[in-house]
């Protein structure tokens, strides 16, 4: 009995309520309310002045939505080196050049233009201790809407994202002196527009034939071919291939200063003892398929086009570390660096290789810096 | 319609019957394989047109004959006889007789004293490696040449899929199946030209993995055999020369091979006389420079997905220089 008085309710239920007048009444409001804010916008009475602060409520609101957005996006894994000093010291460089004139860095004041942004770019001495890594990584690499920061330029160079975030890890806990050493020194990186000193900014991470580069990721300019040199440069300025740290800077060159830092570099010959350490990989295995390939892999040989008497806009590999080499091959598999006419033929050999190949391959060019022919 | 209006459409269809000829017709035979199978074809054909025509008028006999010769049809002994003795008979024999033709081959292949031809299904082309009366391989590709009147083994292998091996004026079809290898003899009976085409599906490029066979007088076959088996000509002209210092510093070799030079890759097609033969990329392509010039850059639009990258890195100079070089590889 009781269910079918239950049931008798619930027939009657909708008529009774009359929710077809609620639901009238629901856009009779939404149509005002949308007839207002047209009138409102239309009025011009709002302020868009960055000089004129939002509401307090309205500063709280997007501050919240900021942060759940980031903490949310981020990603799950962290790369095991980023506690390793070689990275925050690139991290540090390209920092002074590409971050520190909107958001200052120790000893140094942000520009006065950029601090009248709104928001105006944080100083970040202590970013890392309000964001977790992996949060920095996504903001840099991403950028965040309305706040006039840039999504990274480098499409798919989380490897460059990291070497920031390696260096914002240090700032908290580091006094002026430690950041000035990590940065390059008291005189930093010369500006770039200064022609004259521009290969100083060059030799900053990469190093010359005395010096070896800053990181393993980064690679030794020194001795490879001039044509080579100069179309990744005109590549970069092009944006077709991506990097977030090398694109800024080639923009800032012209032809003859990108002909001329190529001829500089492919003068050097190779620095002899660096910072090259065979942790992985298997040297023999390498060989094998740097000189003969894996034919039943269809991998052919690198030497053949990498090796003595290839054309010059291709790369020479021997002395390059490992970790440039193997970062490269999976920038070339994940198709990140397959913009190019040249890209694309290293990429379909780059597909068929194994991680275990990459490794492999890498330690023995990394291995022989002494037959990287001078001059070429 | 009318009946001569059905006449006349059938007649209209008889065209197409024309397709039935020509380069890759099994119904042109210029082997003694495909002939055997060809008579047994016409053996099974004309018996089926015949039992369908005698069905037929038994039929017409059944409905408007007199009624003795139908009472005759609809005893026992005609039941039985025409409709389960007949019918085992002549099965069993046209199985007899095709399963003697399939084995025709292959104890030919048993008896068979020549080193052969071993083929080898690549994606998507036909490596053809010709074993000289030394011992020593003659490797070509994309296309088969065969001495008239002798009987050459064929050795198909696979190193990547199920392809099917099938030059349909020579002989029947066989697989060739990756990690095994699958013989069949072949005698060309007269000189010309035939074509072959993959028939087991490998891909996307299936269609694009012909292969051209030239017959030749047994004599010719020798002396062309023993100019393949020699190094490749060196480049005479300029722009050639320029080619094969392009061809070479671009790396070309890591995959090609031109006997005589240090190019001595081994995925993709050897090119050491690439300019004599009939086509390009298996079948695909006419074998001229433009064609070389086409293939290098633009290969995957060409046969998508096939090994070779596309090397639009080249300009059209350097293009036509190395379309000149490898022109000239005859």
């Amino acid at each position: 009995m009781a269910f079918r008085a239950v049931a008798a309710v619930r027939l009657h239920y909708p008529r009774d309520l009359s929710w077809r007048r609620a639901l009238l009444w629901l856009v009779a409001y939404l149509a005002i309310g949308a007839v207002g804010a047209t009138l409102f916008a239309a009025s011009g009475i709002y302020n868009v002045a960055a000089s004129v602060q939002h509401f307090q409520i309205t500063e709280r609101i997007i501050k919240f939505v900021l942060n759940r957005s980031v903490a949310v996006h981020s990603p799950d894994e962290v790369p095991t080196d980023i506690g390793d000093d070689r990275l925050a010291q690139l991290g540090a460089r390209h920092f002074r050049l590409g971050c520190a004139p909107c958001h200052g860095m120790p000893g140094e004041d942000a520009s006065p233009v950029m601090q009248q942004m709104y928001p105006a770019p944080p100083r970040l001495e202590h970013a890392a201790l309000k964001w977790e890594a992996a949060e920095l990584a996504w903001i840099i690499d991403n950028g965040l809407k309305f706040t006039g920061m840039p999504a990274w330029a480098g499409q798919g160079r989380m490897d460059e994202v990291w070497a920031l975030v390696a260096f914002l890890r240090r700032l908290p806990n580091a006094d002026k002196q430690e950041i000035s050493e990590l940065a390059g020194g008291p005189d930093g990186i010369p500006m770039l527009a200064d022609q004259s000193t521009v290969a100083q900014s060059c030799i900053s991470c990469h190093g010359n034939q005395e010096q070896p580069p800053v990181s393993p990721e980064v690679p030794s300019l020194s001795g490879q071919p001039r044509a080579y040199l100069q179309r990744a440069l005109l590549e970069y300025r092009a944006d077709l291939r991506q990097s977030g740290m090398m694109e800024p800077i080639a923009e800032a060159l012209d032809d003859a200063a990108i002909e001329r830092l190529a001829s500089r570099f492919a003068a050097q010959s190779l620095p002899v003892a660096q910072n090259l350490e065979l942790t992985r990989g298997e040297v023999d295995r390498g060989r094998t398929i740097a000189t003969v390939g894996h034919p039943g892999g269809n991998v052919p040989p690198c030497l053949s086009c990498h090796g003595a008497g290839a054309s010059e806009l291709f790369p020479r590999l021997r002395g390059l570390s490992q970790e440039y080499i193997v970062g490269q091959l999976h920038l070339f598999q994940s198709g990140s660096r397959s913009q190019t006419a040249y890209g694309a033929i290293m990429s379909t050999v780059a597909r068929r290789l194994t991680a275990e190949d990459m490794e492999d391959v890498a330690a023995f060019f990394a291995g022989q810096p002494e037959a990287r022919t001078a001059g070429r | 319609m009318t009946w001569h209006a059905r006449i006349a459409s059938l007649g209209g269809m008889l065209p197409i019957l024309a397709g039935c000829g020509g380069v890759q017709s099994a119904l042109e035979t210029t082997g003694r394989e495909a002939a055997d199978i060809y008579f047994l074809f016409i053996v099974a054909t004309a018996l089926s047109i015949a039992i369908t025509l005698l069905v037929l008028v038994l039929l017409v006999v059944v409905l408007w004959g007199p009624s003795k010769w139908r009472d005759r049809l609809g005893s026992d002994r005609v039941v039985i006889g025409g409709g389960v003795v007949l019918p085992i008979v002549l099965l069993s024999l046209l199985l007899g007789y095709g399963l003697f033709v399939l084995d025709a081959g292959a104890s030919r292949t048993a008896h068979a004293k020549d080193d052969g031809i071993t083929i080898v299904g690549k994606r998507w082309w036909w490596e053809v490696a010709y074993a000289t009366a030394d011992g020593e391989q003659v490797v070509s590709a994309n296309e088969l040449r065969l001495p008239v009147g002798r009987p050459v083994t064929l050795h198909l292998e696979s190193d990547n899929v199920i392809h099917s091996f099938w030059a349909p004026q020579l002989a029947g079809k066989l697989d060739m199946i990756p990690g095994r290898t699958n013989s069949l003899v072949v005698e060309a009976t007269e000189p010309g030209v035939s074509r072959g085409q993959c028939a087991e599906y490998c891909g996307g490029a299936h269609a694009l993995m012909a292969f051209f066979i030239i017959a030749m007088p047994p004599d010719e076959y020798d002396a062309w055999l023993q100019e393949e088996a020699a190094p490749a000509r060196a480049p005479e002209t300029g722009i050639a020369q320029r080619g094969q210092a392009l061809f070479l510093e671009n790396g070309c070799g890591a995959c090609h091979t031109v006997r005589g030079t240090q190019a001595g890759g081994t995925i993709g097609p050897d090119l050491t006389h690439v300019g004599s033969r009939r086509s390009l990329a298996a079948a695909t392509l006419p074998n001229d420079a433009e064609a070389f010039a086409r293939w290098i850059k633009d290969n995957q639009h060409i046969k998508p997905e096939n090994l070779m990258p596309p090397y639009e890195n080249l300009e059209p100079d350097d293009l036509t220089a190395i379309a000149a070089y490898l022109e000239g590889l005859d």
